[in-house]
């Protein structure tokens, strides 16, 4: 993240931004945090505050959130603080997605196109029917066993 | 007053479905560049004159929206 304020110690990377009365912004770095991950963070803030996104420079991306509603700074910061936070967990979401993808893709051709699917359920049918003709494990007499009925 | 959106967060697609949305409030006046669209934005319903800034957050807003939509649609 670029700082786009005033800072005391501007050459330190840290999680600053521009502030005015109700708006804020803020630059994120592609490299670190993909346009899909941004976009991800937009769409669950869009109920909520007015947001812009920017090029300023390439590879750069600069988010700007504005209140819907009067508030104070500290709303400002909270949502500030929470869309950045968004940002980092849709990064993390779509790295596990992407590490995952492979696995998850055999698991649904396997389900859907598997020549054993078949095989399985006819195994477990006849698990079924072998148990069947087996003894009663806990020797209950039934009626038809003993001829009672007759 | 004009608006521009930069064409690699915002395709042109996602800003002419926001003018569609909000013709009736204003008129709309795109134009396409090299690497951004700027909607020039003006004749505001009197009726929202008082909500102007709401108004072009909002038009923000459902752009970014579509815009997000579209990229979704393309992965």
């Amino acid at each position: 993240m670029t700082d786009t304020g005033s800072s005391p110690e501007p050459d330190v990377a840290s999680f600053t931004y521009a502030l005015d009365d109700r708006s804020l912004g803020f630059v994120l770095d592609e490299e670190l945090y993909p346009l899909e991950a941004i976009y991800g963070a937009c769409y669950l803030f869009v109920d909520r505050a007015w947001v812009f996104l920017d090029r300023p420079a390439d590879r750069r991306v600069q988010v700007r959130l504005r209140l819907k509603s009067d508030g104070a700074d500290q709303d400002l910061h909270a949502l500030a603080g929470e869309f950045c936070n968004e940002v980092l967990n849709q990064v993390l979401r779509s790295k596990i997605s992407e590490s995952t993808k492979t696995i998850r893709e055999y698991y649904m051709a396997r389900a859907f196109f598997g020549d054993d699917t078949r095989a399985s359920i006819d195994a477990l049918l006849a698990e079924l029917d072998a148990e069947e003709l087996d003894d009663d494990p806990l020797e209950i007499e039934v009626p038809w066993d003993t001829g009672a009925a007759t | 007053m004009i608006l521009t959106f930069h064409r690699s967060l915002y395709p042109p697609a996602a800003v002419r479905s926001a003018i569609e949305a909000y013709g009736e409030l204003a008129s709309f006046e795109l134009t396409e560049r090299d690497h951004e669209t700027a909607v020039a934005v003006g004749d505001i319903d009197p009726d929202y004159a008082d909500f102007a800034d709401e108004l072009i957050d909002a038009f923000n807003n459902h752009a970014l929206f579509e815009a997000i939509k579209t990229s979704r649609a393309a992965s």
